[in-house]
């Protein structure tokens, strides 16, 4: 793990490509731009640190939006934010 | 007479080029291996090529269209496996365009081969119009193939999303062409990268290996031979089956001589 975590810091492409994957998936599932997703991400985050203590240790947070469609299947959007 | 067990399984990306055919051909003699009674579909009309992958190119007399519009019977157009007597290919049309087949069409072709076989594994071609439709219309479960690329990956979360729509419950992901090397080095996302973006479940991983094409170029596939690949692919299909092999590592069946080996390589 030492060793991975040196070599990140020289090469980290893999890092950057999760981080692009992550926020296009992202984008698709709620069919809007990376650029708007990047604003709301930022939004979500202000609005949540003004109600709750978010020190650093929050790693991720999940936003699920419940859509009632066909046959009352429900239709789960997940969105991680951090 | 019903087929209790028989399953119609659909390999699908998205994406091109991410080894949808190759997967498919190497599933279908993994799974022929365990004594299953296995048909491999391909329903990628006027681009065939899964054929071309099991080396039967030269074998094809009739094709799937022949079947749906009545030109010949099913067992005409079925041909069998150079090696394994319980794997038959459906081949697909190269003279024809998607629209020859419907869904329906797909649904009736799928319910005449259950009494016949175990798994009926429909090779998806890329992209999600009919030819897509045409390829999940019968199937109850689907192996996403994708690779560790980021538009590979989008495209993949894509397709899921499109089989959740469709109603198919079992989805399950085939990380392909992962190279340890690169991941080792952070130069390429891994398995764990993949799956964290993509909420369904890992089927396996297959390495990117010489094997797979040199395999290919014979028309012969890696399952069966003791390469990575080859041991990948068998797991799979142990999996498909229902049978628990961990998945704990990148690749669970990396030895400990091969362990020690590529930890030596590191450095």
């Amino acid at each position: 793990m030492g060793i991975c975590r040196h070599h990140q810091a020289v090469h980290d492409s893999s890092r950057i490509a999760k981080l692009r994957a992550k926020q296009t998936v992202a984008s698709d599932r709620l069919s809007c731009t990376p650029e708007e997703f990047m604003q709301m991400k930022k939004e979500i985050m202000t609005v949540l640190s003004k109600y709750l203590e978010l020190d650093g240790t929050v790693s991720e947070i999940r936003v699920e939006i419940v859509h009632e469609i066909k046959q009352g299947v429900p239709y789960v959007k997940t969105v991680q934010i951090k | 007479m019903e087929n209790e067990m028989s399953e119609v399984i659909v390999v699908t990306s998205g994406k091109g080029g991410v080894g949808k055919t190759t997967s498919t051909a190497n599933i279908g003699a993994g799974l022929a291996r365990m004594n299953k009674k296995v048909v491999l579909v391909d329903t990628d009309i006027g681009l065939r090529n899964l054929d071309v992958v099991m080396g039967l190119e030269n074998r094809i007399i009739y094709n799937l269209v022949d079947v749906i519009e009545g030109n010949c019977r099913l067992k005409q157009a079925l041909i069998k496996d150079k090696h394994y007597p319980n794997l038959y290919l459906l081949p697909s049309a190269q003279t024809r365009d998607k629209s020859a087949v419907s869904p329906e069409q797909m649904i009736k072709l799928a319910d005449s081969l259950k009494p016949l076989f175990d798994y009926i594994i429909m090779d998806c071609p890329a992209g999600i119009e009919q030819g897509f439709r045409n390829a999940i219309a019968a199937a109850s479960r689907a192996i996403v193939v994708t690779t560790p690329e980021v538009a590979a990956i989008r495209d993949a979360d894509r397709i899921i999303g499109l089989l959740e729509a469709a109603g198919i419950k079992k989805i399950d992901l085939l990380v392909n062409r992962m190279r340890l090397d690169m991941i080792r080095k952070g130069e390429m996302m891994s398995v764990e990268d993949v799956i964290d973006i993509l909420a369904v479940d890992l089927l396996g991983a297959v390495p990117d290996e010489e094997s797979v094409v040199i395999a290919a170029n014979h028309g012969e596939p890696v399952v069966g031979n003791d390469s990575m690949a080859g041991i990948a692919f068998m797991n799979i299909c142990r999996r498909i089956n229902g049978e628990t092999v961990p998945l704990a590592e990148f690749h669970p069946t990396v030895s400990f001589l091969q362990k020690v080996s590529s930890l030596l390589r590191l450095k």
